[in-house]
Order: structure tokens, then sequence, then C-alpha cells
């Protein structure tokens, strides 16, 4: 890398530090930025930029937002009794593109993981139980992923929600569309077959 | 280049890049080893759901000539243990466990009791067989016998009074030493705990390891609290290191 010039260099040093992305990898897109039109390059650093100033997180669900509080959560024609729990923001964003969630969201914004250090006071648990306390809530569903993280995370949600008189559900896992049975491990394969349902 | 096909637990698992994973495997064959599963997170076929953590596995990997990590080939799920991912307790009981084996071993060194060990106590704790505070004061006890630093719990360190000699009821542990210390010898210690002598005598009954007599013992309620507080604090100490799931079990603990 010493053969570059030092402001290459930076770049170089600068891409590589985004996740996923070597050193070899970040050598070459530094190169192909070096190629394109300057208007290109004032967009990429410009939008970087504009995301910084102006995007924070939603007062009420905690996802991505422009607005003090998002876009879903300001929609009158949403279901606010029916609340949606996800680790991050782009698991909302999926299950929004599924078009199958008419209700509101709150983005925990990380999973609980004892091995990582992360417990319950490090993600945004204490704002969900103090929107449930609020009372317009009739029903949770806990969309955490289905790894040992979100399954403890799932458990640790329905422990402290129990009391309440709300109902609380777990989103179904199963065999994958497009999916070959063979290739589906034991516990889904299980879970699928005890959730089966009529034709 | 050979390939390695070994029965594993996994210990522990990292994101490496958008598709592959870092798995930490406790082979049965080989102790531990890092490998790398490649497109695991991507991929639905190959590794689809089996890479997750305390799952006892058959595993078959290639080592690799080069100083690269070995690499995963396949891997079948034997005991996913699925009430312990569903309890919130049992998997930060779990994560502590494998926290310690994890620190504890060096990459490749074959430890086939500590091993049957930790899938014997990973199998109780998913069939709910005992109370998860006594299985952990019992792998602690086991654990601590298999890697060399069991505790002294019969005599003083120094002078080598028996406990039962001792005269008040609360005695007490010195962490440095890794045993008890009469009242005479007492003067000069610096990291210590006491404990009675009911939680002792307890204690002395795991050194066995016999599951059996393990499960009949009742043990008290303050007894439990005494001796996994002493082996929280002497376990971690004589490993150097504190395991992140343990600050996440004692803020479980406080919610309870
Ligand atoms: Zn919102
Ligand atoms: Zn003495």
């Amino acid at each position: 890398m010493g053969y570059y010039p030092t402001p290459v260099v930076h770049l170089i040093q600068n891409i590589s530090k985004l996740p996923g992305i070597g050193e070899k990898t970040a050598e070459r897109l530094a190169i192909y930025l070096l190629g394109v039109p300057r208007k290109e390059a004032e967009q990429l650093a410009g939008s970087i930029l504009e995301v910084k100033d102006k995007i924070r997180l939603c007062s009420r669900c905690f996802s991505l937002s422009d607005n003090p509080v998002c876009d879903i959560c300001s929609n009158p024609t949403r279901n606010e009794t029916l609340l949606c729990v996800v680790e991050q923001p782009m698991d909302m964003v999926a299950i929004e593109k599924s078009g199958s969630f008419l209700g509101v969201y709150h983005v925990l914004q990380g999973v609980l993981s004892p091995m990582a250090g992360v417990g319950p006071d490090h993600i945004r648990i204490r704002e969900l139980i103090s929107r449930i306390e609020e009372g317009t809530v009739k029903e949770v569903v806990i969309a955490t992923g289905t790894d040992v993280e979100g399954e403890a995370t799932a458990s640790y949600l329905a422990e402290r929600l129990r009391k309440r008189p709300i109902k609380v559900s777990r989103i179904a896992s199963g065999i994958p569309m497009g999916g070959e049975l063979q290739y589906v491990d034991q516990v889904t394969l299980k879970r699928a077959m005890e959730k089966r349902h009529d034709l | 280049m050979p390939i390695i096909s070994t029965p594993a637990i996994l210990l522990r698992r990292i994101d490496y890049g958008d598709h592959d994973l870092i798995v930490t495997l406790f082979t049965f064959d080989g102790g531990k080893i890092s490998a790398i599963a490649k497109s695991a997170k991507k991929s639905t076929k190959r590794f689809s759901g089996v890479l997750e953590i305390f799952s006892v596995l058959n595993v078959v990997y290639r080592t690799s000539q080069r100083k690269g990590l070995p690499v995963l080939q396949a891997a079948a799920l034997k005991h996913p243990f699925q009430h312990i991912r569903g309890d919130i307790k049992k998997t930060a009981y779990a994560s502590y466990w494998a926290e310690l084996i994890n620190q504890w071993l060096e990459e490749g060194e074959k430890q086939v009791q500590l091993y049957l060990l930790f899938q014997q106590v990973l199998d109780k704790l998913d069939q709910d067989h005992l109370p998860e505070e006594t299985l952990s004061i019992l792998f602690q006890m086991r654990f601590m016998k298999l890697s060399g630093f069991y505790p002294n719990l019969e005599h003083c360190s120094v002078c080598r009074t028996g406990m039962e000699k001792m005269r008040k009821n609360r005695i007490t542990f010195d962490l440095v030493k890794g045993g008890l210390l009469c009242e005479k010898c007492i003067s000069g210690s610096l990291n210590k705990r006491s404990l009675s002598k009911g939680t002792i005598k307890q204690l002395r009954w795991f050194e066995s390891g016999d599951w059996t007599k393990a499960e009949r013992i009742r043990f008290s309620l303050p007894a439990i609290q005494e001796g996994q507080e002493f082996l929280e604090a002497f376990v971690p100490y004589h490993l150097g290191k504190e395991p992140r799931s343990l600050k996440f079990l004692r803020r479980l603990r406080n919610d309870q």
C-alpha cells in the first residue's frame, strides 16, 4: 500500500473499515472511485453526510426516521393495538416489504447475548415495557431471529410480559418457500410439523 | 490436506464478512479448534440452522497446510438442545460454562473428560433434570477437578489443620492460595471469602462427579447461594478473566 500516494492510502484505509470488506476489496473500490466523474463522487460523499445529519431514531419505535416520529408511527391507518418487536431496522423493512403486517413496530436495536455482554439494559426493552404500559397495545408479536440469541430474547420478553393483560405471540418458523426438505434442520422441521395446518 | 471427522460442541460463533462464520468448536477428537464455515450465513443448504451455540454436531473439516483456518466441510446436528435456546436463564448458564471452557482450553488439546462433562451438563439442563443453580455448581466443581485447580476444602492451606477441627462455623477461603485458612493463619490474606462449614461439606459431595449422588443431594437455599457466589469468584479468578455471561447471569438474578 506504500506504493500509493497518501490520499489514496487514506481512502483504502477508510473503506476497509466497512463491515465485510478486506484490504484487497478496499483497494479495488478505491481505484474504482478514483475513476468516477467528480459529480458521482460528490453524490456519494454527500449522501453519507446527509444520513449522518438527518437520520435519527424514531422516538416511539426506534426505527430510522428523518422526523422525530417515523412515517409508520404517525400513519393513522396503522393498527396501534398490534405491536411487532424486531431486532434491527432491517428486519422491520423486510416485514414491510412482505406487506403482511399492518400494525406498528418496536425496534430493540439489538439482541440479548450473554457471551457478547449484551444485557436487558443495553437494548430498548425498558422503552418497550413503558410503551405497553400506556395501554393501547393489545397484542405483541415477537419477531426476533431464530438463532440462540433471538430465541433467548423472545423468552426473556415473554417472561417480562407474562403477567400483563395482553396477548403475546411469536412468529412461526418453518420450511422456506422453494426449499427442499432434506436441507432443512431438524428443529425447523419439527416445528413446521407441529404447526401444520389443514388444506 | 487431512480431512477430519469428529463429534463437536459449538462454543462460539462470529460473523466473518457478509457470508461466512468463524466457529469455535470443542471437538471430541481434537479439542478446541476454530474453523471457517463458508457461505454459512447465505446458503440455505449446507449449514442451514445447524451452526448454533451449544449444539452437538458431527463435523467434517479440512485442515490447511498453509496458515489459514481449517475449513468446515459439513455439519450434522445431533442434539440441538431446544429447551436451552427457548429459555433465557438456561441460555445464560450454558453461555457461562461455554465461556469458561473456551477460556481454559488451548487450541488442539484433546480433553475427552471435559467434553463428556459439558455434553452431559447441557443434556441435564435441556431436560430440566436439576435446577440450573445446582447444575452450575456441579459443573464448576468437576471443571476445576479436570483442569487441575481444584480448591482445597479439607484443611488449612498453611498449617493443615482439618476443617472439622476449626472452631468457628464460618471459615475463610483464600482465593490466591486456592484453599481454606484457619483462624491462626488468616493474617496477610488479601483476597478471601467466607464460607459456612455446611456449604463446604455440600460442595465436597460433588468432587466425585457422581450424577446419581448429585441428584439426591438437597442443597439448602443459603448453601446454593453461598456456593454459587464462591465458585463464580474463584473459577474466573483462576482463569484470569471474568466471563461476560457472568455479568448477564447476575443481571437476570436481579430481575427475579
Ligand atoms: Zn416509529
Ligand atoms: Zn492454619
